[in-house]
């Protein structure tokens, strides 16, 4: 109910929003939470496994109950916590967790079953028959259990990454924390600060006590105005430290535009930012502790303090007849500003011995609540006083039990608090966390004016840490009192008293699992899931431990924590992921050819991040393997030209540059002469093959080395590594070229004519043999020729400036259409070298040795080089290894499947009796029959024998001969013509 | 024979300008690495200084002089920009690696906000005015020299479209972020 005008509410603009489709009104500065108790609306969703009735519970992210659905152009997005969703116009929320609707749930008969439904009922129950389970018992859970449900349509918010840097961060801004930002801002020092609120201030927008003189909330607002205009300070509300990583690295997540009705459409949703900082200080305050007793769960039972946010900050009670129970000197503040507000205070019910009653309010001291009575809502308490029990009726229950230091970002680096007896909670361990001080109530500071005067203090000890000269600054006089908290975990008794709502774990289940052994925190906690919940048992931790150091009658600290990870608050699996979606997730490469290949609809493929493309279909082709087939064809009787400038391409220079590519190489490098071009093998230090390529000699200390596409980053970091770790004695340097030139291959028995059709210098057998490079010129610009063949077919590649490779491109297709030819794609390119049993990375897959793929005499006798040693383990010269062979099925029709397994024609297709797998395979025109490269157990010594090739998956199964990889031009003629 | 060989431009639309925030080409006409060999970083840098009047510079720093400028580029590696008709084979490939890298790579100018909230968003360096940084901006192997005004963007040719794309994603959600503000 709203009652006051005193709030931080702006009147003046309304706001209308729907809840389960009913129409309802709000201001702007409302949460959901405080818009819907305005409403009179106290019942918000079911609990997750009794589906019991419940409400709000805090005014913050610690908020376990009040989880809403929101509907925003489409997309639900669920478990959200209405505590801190900010309200605009049309906004639709959605209870949850109930059906058919949230006053009448049928779900909620699992309360009535709640015997049967304890603390790990799941691994006691729903055993027989044995059939059930997959068919009716799990299918019926699955169904029933989780919070919220996920969007039926796919995802489309839209997140953005950022990276920050400053001296000191400061996370809260609240009372300790403004002070820390202001000490920090005014010294010099590089300020971040943040908050996960939409108004900074933290307690000083929820409380009514003065600091110097102004309202509390007054004197939060001109701070943190003054920080914003400060040039060495950025303020971050909205946003949430949600994990600490190593290096001093912070995950915020600000909220963006998600909580606008209509935002821009460039605004992203939320901003995942990742913090850098010199220093640390943590204001994050402490979050209000709740008592567990009999029915302790029912909407219209909140934190003390909740209550009080509700009053000050938003103007609405959240009951006309409010009982405040506590343990704390804090729980009183409830009562004194609810009186001060007109507002009509029931009881007073302290459960310590010796504190005065408050005038003017019936006060029972000494005395606990047992029990609350109401069906949908609270309508009532039963007090305990001694052995005089009072019910009372009442419509809200404000409970306070103390305080917990919201301590979670110091335990993600692994630190565990330590318990701190004078003020009955957990506190950081002292420097536990390198570079953050910790300040305020998040150190167990819990008066404002000493929690200020603990952010100044931290803020001087991180200033000289930073070598940044002091500024003095004065802490305002404010309130300074005394917490006085008498520790009250649970009242015994009977009934179920709750400790965890959102996971619905009560005093009983921790019973329970003390019984069944179960007696550590982390067995406690994985057994009854008591913190496992979206809330991270923010409200239920320090409770379930208390009660469990009462039940095996271990001192709290002994009793110990589990272990706080990030992140704090739920993240979205978009924000984590944000600018990744689509085709964002990785960069394009395009080659300089891409728009001709676009113009002649050209299918790209992606090979690693390039596009490449995959055939150029001709007029009247209808299928990809006509275009295919016809290339092959092409290629083979006249000439086709292919882009493969993303082949990687490293310069190599130095003195020892000869030196260095004999030690990466198997074969011998240095030999090789000048303007010849030369095979190598790359191992890896395991032995195991790495990549292969072609090396050039431009000159007696130059060479130009090729990669595959897929290898091309790895063996530029491979020769970095060599150079800086293993060799740093070789004086050569690397670079990659692979962008600065545009690289074409001319294949097929007219790709001299077509060269000297361009070129300007002469192209004969004479002028560049077979494994030779030439300097040429097209025009005025000049380029580079090698003579090196991929297809089996006489053939070139040709370099030029990448800026001119467009023009080279049509240059060359022009030219070649002439001799009747043109482009080839990456299918047709793929069936040239199967046919020559040319390998890729199908083959070279990371698991080959140099024998496996018959290259065992590539390895240089008269020299080392890397992987040498280890490449004649037994283990990688065994023939038991699988090895390259051809396959080619015994029906023609028959068609080979890649990624298929090969078995012996009188065993079963079993993995045991796997005798190597399919690599690559292609239908070959050449041949007229489909033909393939496998790995098989002892291949070289099995050729003409037949197998089995079965593929599982696509259920094929079909006879196929063991053959040579080499199915065309055996001798090698052609390429040598 | 061919007469000659047309360059082509980039397909990308630059400059790209919202508000204050705009990226644009800045045109290099040449760009050469040079990566002395063992023990002669002394002579090339002597060399360089008496051919341009220009310093080689440190890591993560950048020397010019008019047009020419030195960009630290890495570990014993660094990027002359804009040359000339100087050809730096004849002056110091005896004693340095030296390549063109001229079409390999294109240089772009960002102008950013004083806090570089577009950088934030691409960058994972902390942006320190007149360093030069190796470093993945929105995923990409790049160059960045960071400026007063925001930054000089080196990226390879085939990664232009999808580096101008995140770019001007950054530029407009910080145009629209700055604009909620107020």
């Amino acid at each position: 109910m709203r009652i006051s005008t005193v709030s931080l509410l702006d009147r003046s603009n309304q706001i209308s929003f729907k809840f389960d489709g009913k129409r309802l009104f709000g201001y702007a500065g409302d949460t959901l939470a405080s818009a819907l108790l305005a409403n009179n609306v106290k019942l918000l969703g079911r609990s997750f496994k009794y589906h019991r009735p419940r409400g709000v519970l805090t005014a913050g992210s610690e908020e376990p109950n009040a989880l809403v659905s929101i509907l925003k152009h489409g997309q639900l997005t669920p478990n959200l916590r209405a505590t801190e969703v900010e309200i605009y116009n049309n906004l639709e929320v959605f209870s949850q967790n109930r059906w058919p609707s949230i006053k009448f749930d049928i779900l909620r008969i699992n309360d009535f079953l709640s015997p049967f439904l304890g603390a790990g009922f799941y691994y006691k129950t729903f055993m027989w028959p044995k059939s059930f389970w997959e068919k009716l018992y799990e299918p019926i859970i699955r169904q029933a259990a989780g919070l919220g449900r996920l969007s039926p349509v796919a995802d489309n918010s839209k997140h953005e990454k950022a990276f920050a840097f400053c001296d000191i961060l400061v996370i809260g801004a609240g009372p300790s924390g403004i002070m820390s930002a202001m000490t920090a801002a005014l010294s010099g020092a590089q300020v971040i600060l943040v908050d996960e609120d939409f108004i900074c201030g933290g307690r000083l927008n929820s409380e009514t006590f003065k600091v110097d003189g102004k309202a509390a909330f007054e004197w939060a607002k001109i701070n943190v105005s003054k920080l914003r205009l400060m040039p060495n300070v950025r303020v971050f509300s909205r946003t949430t430290i949600v994990g600490l990583y190593d290096g001093n690295n912070y995950a915020g997540i600000q909220k963006v535009g998600e909580y606008l009705e209509n935002p821009n459409e460039d605004l992203p949703d939320s901003v995942f930012w990742r913090i850098v900082s010199k220093k640390c200080i943590l204001c994050t305050g402490a979050i209000e502790r709740p008592i567990a007793f009999r029915n302790n769960d029912r909407p219209g039972i909140m934190m003390a303090s909740a209550v009080r946010t509700y009053l000050n900050r938003f103007g609405v009670t959240p009951g006309k007849r409010i009982i405040v129970f506590g343990n704390n000197d804090d729980a009183r503040r409830t009562v004194f500003d609810l009186q001060a507000k007109g507002v009509k205070v029931i009881a007073y019910v302290d459960s310590r011995k010796d504190v005065e009653k408050i005038p003017k309010v019936t006060s029972f001291i000494n005395s606990v609540v047992i029990n609350t009575h109401g069906v949908n809502l609270l309508s009532g308490i039963t007090i305990k006083t001694g052995d005089i029990t009072t019910f009372l009726k009442c419509d809200c229950l404000a409970i306070s039990g103390g305080w917990n230091p919201t301590i979670h970002l110091t335990s993600h680096l692994g630190s565990k608090p330590i318990w701190n007896e004078a003020i009955s909670c957990f506190v950081p361990q002292p420097k536990a966390v390198p570079d953050m001080e910790i300040a305020g109530a998040a150190n167990g500071v819990f008066s404002t004016r000493m929690a200020m005067k603990s952010g100044v203090f931290r803020a001087r000890e991180v200033l000289k840490s930073l070598d940044i000269k002091y500024e003095h600054i004065d802490v305002p006089e404010t309130e300074d009192e005394n917490y006085n908290c008498e520790p009250l975990w649970h009242v015994k008794g009977s009934g179920r008293a709750w400790l965890d709502f959102q996971n619905d774990v009560t005093v009983k289940d921790l019973k329970q699992s003390v019984q069944e052994n179960m007696i550590s925190v982390e067995h406690m906690k994985r057994y009854t899931t008591q913190g496992m919940a979206t809330d991270q048992g923010k409200n239920s931790n320090v409770n379930s431990i208390g009660v469990m150091s009462e039940l095996t009658g271990r001192e709290i600290e002994s009793t110990g924590t589990t272990t706080f990870r990030p992140p704090f608050v739920p993240v979205s699996i978009g924000a984590m992921g944000a600018g990744g979606s689509g085709k964002r997730f990785a960069p394009t490469r395009l080659t300089t050819s891409h728009h001709f290949n676009e113009e002649n609809n050209a299918p790209s493929v992606e090979a690693g991040l390039w596009y490449r493309p995959n055939w150029f279909p001709k007029k009247g082709e209808t299928s990809w393997r006509q275009s295919c087939d016809r290339e092959v064809e092409m290629v083979r009787s006249k000439v086709g030209v292919c882009d493969v400038s993303t082949l990687g391409k490293i310069d190599v220079q130095g003195p020892d540059s000869a030196a260095l590519l004999d030690f990466v190489y198997t074969n011998k490098i240095s030999s090789l002469k000048l303007g010849k071009i030369r095979y190598g093998l790359m191992l890896r230090e395991d032995g195991l093959v790495m990549d292969d390529g072609t090396c050039a000699r431009l000159g007696s200390n130059h060479f130009i080395i090729t990669t595959t596409t897929a290898a091309a980053g790895q063996v530029m970091r491979h020769l970095e590594f060599v150079l800086q770790v293993l060799r740093p004695d070789i004086d050569a340097q690397v670079i990659s070229v692979t962008e600065q030139w545009a690289q074409f291959s001319i294949a097929g028995p007219r790709s001299r004519d077509l060269l000297n059709e361009t070129c300007n210098e002469e192209i004969s057998e004479e002028t560049i043999s077979f494994m030779s490079t030439l300097s040429v010129s097209i025009g005025d610009i000049s380029a580079c020729l090698f003579r090196i063949s991929f297809s089996g077919e006489h053939a070139y590649e040709i370099a030029v400036p990448a800026s001119y490779g467009d023009a080279m491109i049509r240059l060359l297709v022009s030219k070649a259409k002439k001799f009747g030819g043109g482009p080839y794609g990456m299918e047709a390119l793929n069936v040239l070298r199967i046919e020559k049993g040319f390998i890729t990375h199908a083959e070279i897959d990371g698991r080959v040795a140099a024998k496996d793929i018959g290259m065992l005499n590539m390895i240089s006798p008269d020299k080392t080089c890397i992987g040498k040693a280890m490449a004649n383990r037994p283990g990688l010269i065994s023939d038991q290894r699988e090895q390259l062979v051809g396959i080619k099925p015994l029906n023609e029709d028959e068609v080979l499947l890649a990624g298929a397994h090969i078995y012996c024609l009188d065993e079963a297709p079993k993995r045991v009796n796997n005798q190597g797998h399919v690599t690559s395979v292609c239908y070959s025109p050449s041949l007229k029959s489909s033909i393939g490269l496998a790995l098989v157990k002892n291949g070289q010594k099995r050729i003409g024998e037949k197998f089995k090739m079965v593929d599982h998956l696509r259920n094929s199964e079909i006879i196929v001969n063991v053959t040579s990889p080499v199915f065309f031009d055996k001798t090698g003629s052609r390429v040598r013509g | 024979m061919v007469d000659s060989l047309r360059k082509s431009e980039l397909t990308v639309n630059l400059p790209i300008k919202h508000g204050d925030l705009s990226l644009s080409q800045e045109v290099t006409n040449t760009i050469f690495s040079i990566m002395p060999f063992k023990g002669k970083h002394r002579k090339i840098a002597s060399r360089l200084k008496e051919e341009f009047n220009i310093d080689l510079p440190g890591p993560n720093l950048r020397t010019f002089k008019g047009e020419v400028s030195i960009y630290w580029v890495g570990l014993d590696q660094w990027f002359i920009i804009n040359s000339g008709d100087v050809d730096l084979f004849h002056l110091i490939s005896d004693d340095a690696a030296i390549t063109d890298q001229s079409d390999g790579w294109i240089k772009m100018s960002l102008i950013d906000t004083q806090n570089k909230d577009v950088l934030a968003r691409l960058c994972p360096v902390q942006p320190i005015v007149e360093t030069v940084v190796r470093t993945k901006l929105a995923g990409m192997m790049s160059i960045v020299f960071f400026t007063e005004n925001g930054a000089e963007l080196f990226f390879m040719r085939s990664m232009i479209e999808s580096a101008v794309n995140e770019i001007e994603i950054a530029i407009k959600s910080v145009a629209a972020q700055k604009g909620a503000n107020g």
